[in-house]
């Protein structure tokens, strides 16, 4: 059993806040585990006078990807040592408004084939150099919570007792559209669960998993090396 | 005994004062501005001469509700509205002018196309009503056209919509702001991108060739 494992085993065995407490801090608080699959369909290359465009899908009636999220990829791979050339979400949209609104979007390379015909986009596409577009598709929810942090201000003083514990998980998917071909060059998929702890004795010490930051990284590193990576 | 009935008086003012604001901050009155621009739209602009009436139920649109779950609601639109439409119109017709009042046919408007946007409906979702973890905003537009004398000649119904997550440690407020101005946007690209496959446009573009 990992680390993971034990924290939930422990946190949900135990019967009182101090033997919560006391899991937390001998487990050394919280962990994260993260999966990354890839599947590749052509090679890949970019030059440096090319750039690449990471953007959210946001059409589902569901929780939509998070702009913070996009934004941690887009900001990795640009600061990353192949110092890619990253066109932020916001800057592109505005850019080819209306054209990558969330009811306009194109859902398939199909339609950014069609997209293409049209000459103002195709000129602007010219004018931002892009090569690849990254779909991210997915998001960071909490899916189990146990426990409570009570909190009591009085004349004397004030403090906090309880500990409490959630899970969270972040589940994204990219999928890499190479505009020069107007074809899927391939998919890269992340899955990262963690589990943050707040134990309070008097003061709350929150020992938060940072799930969100986490996958973020592991996609950023996953796309760095894919793009970079050839074939 | 009388400094102590003092203190005693001084803190229940407190309790009460801090009591009231609380309820107040919890109420669900709410008063939002929306002051979003969209962006111009990358178009080839259709050869024509539109001339465009804003009515005043537009100019100053205000969403206004007071039930049992919506206390006093206000949503203030109507310059967001104007900007959109001014900044997309702009964009897809090579000319546009302003219209004060609407054309007749004694006193006709010297426009290929008149356009007189309406909201017709409003409608909002909050995560406190549906459950789900964002905000909802859907706008119904019904764009009349009419001749140059004012004779109507088309309607074209748009529905929009906007979602906005819902953030931590950010309010009712700035999430309906947000998913509204998801909406107006959504607004301006559906005008923009189906302007030209309107019959009446249609019509005015064949016409030219």
């Amino acid at each position: 059993m990992n680390s993971l494992g034990w924290a939930r085993l422990c946190c949900r065995s135990g019967r009182s806040a101090w033997s919560m407490i006391a899991c937390a801090i001998l487990l050394g608080g919280c962990r994260t585990t993260t999966m990354v699959d890839e599947y590749r369909v052509a090679a890949t290359n970019i030059a440096t006078q090319e750039s690449i465009v990471v953007l959210g899908r946001r059409h589902d009636m569901d929780k939509d990807t998070e702009h913070d999220f996009i934004q941690c990829v887009g900001r990795s791979l640009g600061t990353s040592t192949s110092q890619l050339n990253v066109i932020p979400e916001a800057d592109f949209v505005d850019a080819l408004y209306p054209w990558f609104e969330v009811s306009t979007a194109p859902m398939d390379v199909a339609n950014l084939g069609s997209l293409v015909q049209n000459p103002a986009v195709a000129a602007k596409f010219e004018e931002l150099h892009i090569r690849y577009f990254v779909w991210i598709d997915g998001f960071t929810e909490t899916t189990d919570s146990a426990g409570s942090v009570t909190c009591v201000v009085g004349p004397g003083g004030g403090g906090c007792l309880g500990f409490k514990t959630w899970d969270d998980e972040a589940n994204y998917e990219a999928s890499i559209w190479d505009l020069k071909d107007i074809s899927v060059a391939g998919k890269i998929n992340t899955e990262t669960e963690g589990t943050s702890f707040v134990p309070a004795v008097i003061i709350p010490i929150p020992l938060l998993a940072r799930v969100k930051a986490t996958a973020c990284n592991a996609m950023a590193d996953q796309l760095l090396s894919f793009i970079t990576g050839g074939s | 005994m009388m400094p102590f009935l003092n203190k005693l008086s001084v803190l229940r003012r407190f309790v009460i004062t801090m009591l009231v604001t609380l309820v107040a901050g919890c109420g669900q009155s709410l008063t939002l501005q929306v002051d979003s621009a969209v962006p111009a739209a990358l178009m080839q602009t259709l050869p024509l001469t539109a001339a465009v009436y804003y009515e005043d139920s537009l100019r100053n649109h205000s969403y206004r509700e007071d039930s049992e779950e919506r206390k006093n609601w206000a949503i203030n639109t109507g310059s967001s509205q104007i900007a959109m439409f001014d900044q997309v119109l702009a964009s897809t017709f090579s000319t546009v002018v302003p219209l004060a009042q609407l054309p007749t046919a004694d006193a006709p408007a010297t426009a290929d196309l008149i356009v007189v946007p309406k909201i017709m409906e409003m409608q909002f979702g909050t995560p406190q009503e549906t459950y789900f973890d964002f905000y909802e905003a859907w706008i119904r537009y019904e764009i009349a056209m009419l001749a140059a004398d004012g004779t109507p000649i088309d309607n074209w119904e748009i529905v929009t919509y906007g979602k906005a997550n819902q953030k931590r440690f950010s309010g009712r407020t700035a999430g309906l702001n947000d998913a509204i101005e998801l909406a107006l946007r959504d607004a301006g690209a559906k005008l923009s991108t189906g302007m030209y496959k309107q019959p009446a446009v249609h019509r005015l573009l064949n016409k030219q060739k």
